[in-house]
């Protein structure tokens, strides 16, 4: 029996506890410094997902789908592509379902625009990227289907011409997943890498029995996949080199990917998430081979060596010390994690120190992004969660389908608070996210989020945080190098703020987003010196640039102010 | 425990791998502990008489090979005052099962609103089979009948750490370990992890190592012992704890995974790659047992929640339940729950000897009745 002295103390420590049932941080009152708006209704964009399913339980279903965020048509205005799914075996198809393409009209309007633009694939849509392949000044788009890919060209017209044959990048009938636009060799021209899933067929297709009810199998109940790599030959064609490079030599179950160089020696890398297998992280080690070093960087598996069902990656410099970092979701019951660039090639877990797991970890986590919400110069992690077995309430009620996203606001001293009961109502909505992007889609300087729901409508968050930060937007224009300049290592520094990043095509769950980098810059209203390194090793540097602007910076000339922000809205300069 | 082998100590963990099809593992050991002296002086002397016998839990093997648990309870195997006795038929199938300790902990709750061991117990039965929101209700409803009741916290404990919410369950966890120590076996890992994700693990490295100085730590302990210091960056500290952790166990994979950031953190790349080369292997090897056991249920078409580890389960549960109507002093419902106990599980010698114990003990008391008269 306890004693009566110790009795009080523990009263108190109770209650406290129970005050704070059942959120991890109290419940919304007053708003903190990130607010994050569900403006789904009023955007006009009515996109609904469907993953083809009819209750055969297919795996496939469970990783659908991806989309992406970019200014398809160079109107200043980033625009949004859904990937769909479709009618699989054994399901009766209702209406014919396609991807969906929605332009931006400002003021937070969108109008569909899939027929006239042509990009209304009706494969199976996983995983997408965006990259000019063909150095024509137009984003470009690639499909990572469940069956053969989809390379549509960008005329610059509105319009998009499917030429997956002529480029030869159909690459057959595998379960596709994250896909990316690089150049890997440095010779100006995007290369693509195309991650695959386990390798599913109707004929493999296994369903387990779990209290007397199908169930989706584990990945591992399949063959692993190795993933494609392909050379672009500068003429609107590719070349397969997944052999010569070495990257065929590893099978796994490819889910996110992301390409950065995180040993800065100039040459773009791979991380691919693998799904309950070893992560794998591409050394490139140029001359168009790349070594597989996931296991000795840190980056293979969680702190202890456990291989987790890792979904989407997203890399960037949290703690400002000049390397990217990577953050990767994962299952429920898994923490997601967060890696620490140490340099030398190595990574260190530091996902209990960095307390991102809080609140995190009974989730199933898909979409993410390390972005700076509240623009004061760190990034912030957003997440979104969601289970894959529609049924989990029948058996469990320490689980659900549909799941409210997480945020995730950096401290600034290496820590993270769970921020997600205090940061809007469109942080309350329950969904059952898949990709999730991130761009700033009414130019207000604030990164706002578009997620991709399964089998449900889509989901737009507007970030109506507190404008009191500064920040600068860049738009990179390559010359010599790949005209988005992905791949293109960009610095930025603010009085004692410095901030690194990177150009992507491709990343977080098989999404797209961020062609144009956001910096927030906290209270720092001019930015001291911006340096940008282009693949291949030349470099340009602006200073004194005012903040909260659009800053389109061509490689090898001064910055040209293209477009200046008023209260009025958008500004473009001829 | 590392994470993915501590999953077979949380309690709950039935209900997850209920919900996923992975497969069962041993309940949770505190059940087992769970006999308290207090209440009705018959029930208690009871509970002195059965507990004295014996304080190990009982061996449990599955019965997935017993077709027929009547049929195996052969009358020369049971203690004489049983043999007339029947043993309560049970479902077969897992839902049957589940619903069956649902009844258990429904009847728990009826009879004893008022003991905070019935309430737990029937917490933890909730919880097992996925029902959190429920058992949340029961241990605070636990917890206001007694404050500081050790099973109660603890169990909000694991519901907290479940669900991320390190600092809350970091408190609980403490609390009620610190008002029961013998809890603390059970808990270790869930409040080390605790305070490993809320920035206390200098809290973690003082519970375990004062855990080691007065019982020892096994090879789980010291692991995570080891993850503690890493996580405070003293290196070489958790290289001997990862060292330590493999002498004891050299199957532990994830010790060569964490000697290796270890030995990196201390500038020696080339043995880091050894571990992690070696960790490689005895994960692979242990990923191929994996998948061939999956592999083996899926070819059976087998469900993959097996009825057999939902009966030992329950078997444990209702050994508990028992013992809390005997100290009750409802010595016709303890008896109830401890043949059920054996129904389920005929090899349960701890359930015999209690049912032989209460027969003895009654058997005294109606000779001592005899005797006023």
């Amino acid at each position: 029996m306890l004693e009566h002295r110790l009795q009080a103390p523990l009263i108190a420590a109770i209650c406290c506890g129970f005050a704070a049932l059942p959120a991890v941080c109290p419940a919304a009152s007053a708003p903190g410094p990130i607010v994050l708006r569900d403006v789904t209704g009023q955007t006009g964009i009515t996109f609904c997902h469907t993953d083809g399913s009819g209750g055969q339980h297919y795996i496939v279903e469970t990783v659908a789908s991806g989309l992406a965020s970019f200014d398809y048509d160079g109107d200043g205005l980033i625009d949004v592509y859904f990937l769909n799914g479709r009618p699989l075996r054994g399901t009766k198809a209702h209406a014919p379902a396609k991807n969906a393409l929605y332009r931006n009209l400002g003021s937070f309007r969108f109008r569909e625009v899939t027929d006239e633009a042509g990009v209304g694939d009706a494969g199976y849509g996983l995983g997408v990227c965006v990259g000019d392949y063909d150095n024509d000044g137009q984003p470009d788009l690639y499909v990572n289907n469940f069956g053969p890919n989809v390379l549509y060209r960008n005329l610059g017209n509105g319009a998009f011409e499917d030429v997956s044959a002529r480029a030869g990048v159909a690459r057959g009938d595998n379960v596709g997943a994250g896909a990316n636009f690089l150049d890997f060799d440095g010779d100006g021209w995007l290369d693509l890498f195309v991650a695959n899933y386990i390798r599913f067929t109707y004929e493999n297709h296994v369903a387990p029995i779990v209290r007397g009810r199908p169930r989706y199998a584990s990945p591992r109940d399949f063959p692993l996949q190795p993933n494609h790599l392909f050379r672009n030959q500068g003429d609107g064609t590719f070349a397969e080199v997944t052999a010569s490079s070495g990257i065929g030599a590893h099978a796994g179950s490819g889910m996110g990917t992301i390409c950065l160089d995180y040993d800065h020696d100039g040459l773009t890398d791979i991380f691919v998430c693998n799904d309950k297998h070893w992560n794998f992280l591409f050394r490139n080690q140029g001359q168009g081979c790349f070594a597989e070093v996931a296991l000795m960087a840190g980056v293979a598996c969680n702190y202890v060596g456990e291989l987790t069902s890792g979904m989407g990656p997203d890399c960037g410099d949290y703690n400002h010390d000049g390397l990217l970092d990577l953050f990767m979701t994962d299952y429920e019951m898994e923490k997601p994690v967060l890696f620490r660039n140490l340099g030398w090639g190595l990574f260190e877990d530091v996902t209990m120190r960095a307390g991102v797991a809080v609140g995190t970890v009974s989730y199933v986590k898909w979409g993410c992004g390390l972005i700076d919400f509240d623009n004061d110069g760190h990034l912030d992690i957003f997440i979104g969660c969601g289970h894959l077995q529609d049924d989990i309430e029948l058996y469990t009620d320490r689980a659900s389908y549909l799941v409210q996203p997480v945020l995730l606001r950096n401290n600034g001293n290496g820590t993270f608070t769970n921020v997600s009961g205090t940061s809007g109502d469109g942080m309350q909505v329950r969904l059952v996210a898949r990709g999730v992007a991130f761009d700033d889609l009414d130019n207000d300087g604030r990164v706002d989020v578009v997620i991709q729901n399964s089998r449900r409508p889509a989901t737009i968050l507007r970030n109506e945080s507190p404008d009191v930060n500064h920040w600068l937007q860049v738009q990179l224009c390559g010359v010599k190098t790949n005209r988005d300049g992905v791949g293109a290592h960009v610095r930025v520094i603010a009085g004692d703020l410095t901030q690194i990043t990177e150009v992507h095509s491709g990343r977080g769950y098989q999404s797209h987003f961020g062609s144009r980098l956001h910096f927030g810059l906290g209270r720092h209203g001019r930015v001291d010196r911006l340096e940008v390194r282009w693949i291949g090793g030349g470099v340009d540097i602006l200073e004194n640039l005012a903040a909260d602007r659009l800053v389109t910076i061509q490689e090898g000339s001064a910055a040209q102010e293209s477009c200046t922000q008023t209260g009025a809205g958008i500004h473009f300069s001829p | 425990m590392a994470p993915g082998r501590g999953r077979s100590l949380r309690p709950g963990y039935v209900a997850e791998g209920l919900a996923s099809g992975e497969r069962l593992s041993r309940p949770t050991r505190w059940l087992l502990f769970l006999a308290v002296a207090v209440a009705v002086p018959a029930g208690a002397i009871l509970v002195e008489r059965v507990t004295r016998p014996t304080e190990q839990p009982p061996q449990s093997p599955s019965t997935r090979s017993a077709p027929s648990v009547q049929s195996a309870l052969a009358p020369e195997h049971l203690p004489s005052s049983l043999e007339a006795v029947p043993l309560p038929a049970l479902p077969t199938t897992t839902e049957g099962l589940i619903a069956e300790a649902n009844v258990l902990a429904d009847r728990l709750v009826e009879s004893f609103p008022g003991s905070p061991h019935a309430l737990s117990l029937a917490g933890q039965v909730y919880y097992t089979f996925g029902r959190a929101g429920k058992a949340t209700e029961l241990w605070e409803q636990s917890l206001r009948v007694r404050p500081g009741f050790a099973e109660a916290l603890c169990g909000l404990g694991v519901v907290a750490w479940e669900r991320g919410e390190y600092v809350r369950a970091a408190s609980l966890l403490e609390h009620g370990t610190t008002a029961d120590p013998g809890l603390l076996r059970e808990y270790v890992y869930q409040l080390a992890d605790s305070w490993m994700n809320s920035g206390q693990p200098k809290r973690t490295v003082a519970l375990l190592e004062r855990a080691g100085q007065e019982h020892g730590l096994s090879p789980d302990g010291l692991f995570v012992l080891g993850q503690a210091h890493l996580e405070l960056g003293n290196y070489q500290e958790a290289k001997l704890r990862f060292e330590q952790a493999l002498a004891a166990d050299p199957r532990l994979a994830s010790a060569h995974y964490a000697l290796g950031t270890a030995l990196v953190a201390l500038g020696m790349p080339e043995e880091a790659q050894k571990h992690r080369r070696q960790y490689l292997q005895k994960k692979q090897r242990d990923l191929e047992a994996y998948d061939r056991r999956r592999k083996a249920l899926l070819a059976s078409g087998r469900d993959r929640a097996d009825p057999a580890e939902v009966r030992t389960l329950l078997g444990r549960f209702s050994v508990e339940a028992g013992r809390i109507c005997a100290l009750e002093g409802r010595l016709d419902q303890a008896q109830a729950h401890w043949l059920k106990a054996l129904a389920c599980n005929p090899a349960d010698s701890f359930a015999r000897q209690l049912l032989d114990a209460l027969r003895r003990e009654q058997g005294r008391m109606s000779h001592l009745g005899q005797a006023r008269q």
